[in-house]
């Protein structure tokens, strides 16, 4: 599994911040955007980058 | 990378607006469950309330209380003076709301389980590195 990373960036100027998900798939990192941005504010922007619409690899897990 | 996003800060979380004001120099704040009435220069109470209150004596002899109520939605407005506005300016106003990011930042990722990896200036930028690393 790719290693999940969040990058909050605040800017002096304004006091507000950017999100930057690294490693999400799918829609998984709409939950971790919105836990964010309720969290500080409202969210003025929002680009999808590509692998947005990826769908996530399933693992199964045998028990043996 | 899958998203990107800006976020406009909002106050909203009394604690971590409390610890900001305290960052900025303000270490005697007081903190009311009711609002209260704000002081002004000539010892006048004013019409103006706030639950969160900075008085004016340590703030400065010619100056007024400077308070943040908590609006119904949960949201808190700042109130200062026209004169105190010479000081707190938007650059203060700026700082405070940057200091009160950081703190909600790590708040919230603290309470949702994400490992804080580091913090970074760049380029006079705060940045804050965590890692998600539930399932």
């Amino acid at each position: 599994m790719a290693n999940k990373t969040i990058l909050v960036e605040i800017d002096p100027e304004t006091g507000g911040a950017t999100v930057d998900l690294e490693g999400y798939q799918g829609h998984g990192c709409a939950a971790v955007q919105e836990v964010f941005g309720r969290a500080l504010g409202t969210t003025t922007h929002s680009t999808k980058k590509p692998e947005f619409n990826k769908v996530p690899s399933k693992t199964t897990c045998i028990n043996r | 990378m899958s998203a990107y996003n800006s976020v406009t800060t909002i106050y909203k979380d009394q604690e971590c607006l409390v610890e900001s004001l305290k960052e900025m120099g303000y270490t005697e704040i007081e903190v009311h469950e009711l609002p209260q009435n704000l002081v002004g220069y000539h010892a006048d109470l004013r019409q103006q309330r706030a639950h969160i209150i900075i008085r004016r004596k340590h703030i400065g002899n010619a100056s007024n209380d400077i308070g943040y109520l908590r609006n119904v939605d949960g949201t808190f407005t700042e109130i200062i003076s026209d004169f105190d506005k010479r000081k707190h300016d938007s650059k203060w106003s700026t700082n405070l709301k940057a200091k009160y990011t950081e703190a909600v930042t790590m708040k919230t990722a603290h309470a949702k389980g994400f490992h804080f990896l580091s913090r970074r200036v760049v380029n006079g930028k705060v940045q804050l590195k965590f890692s998600d690393r539930r399932s």
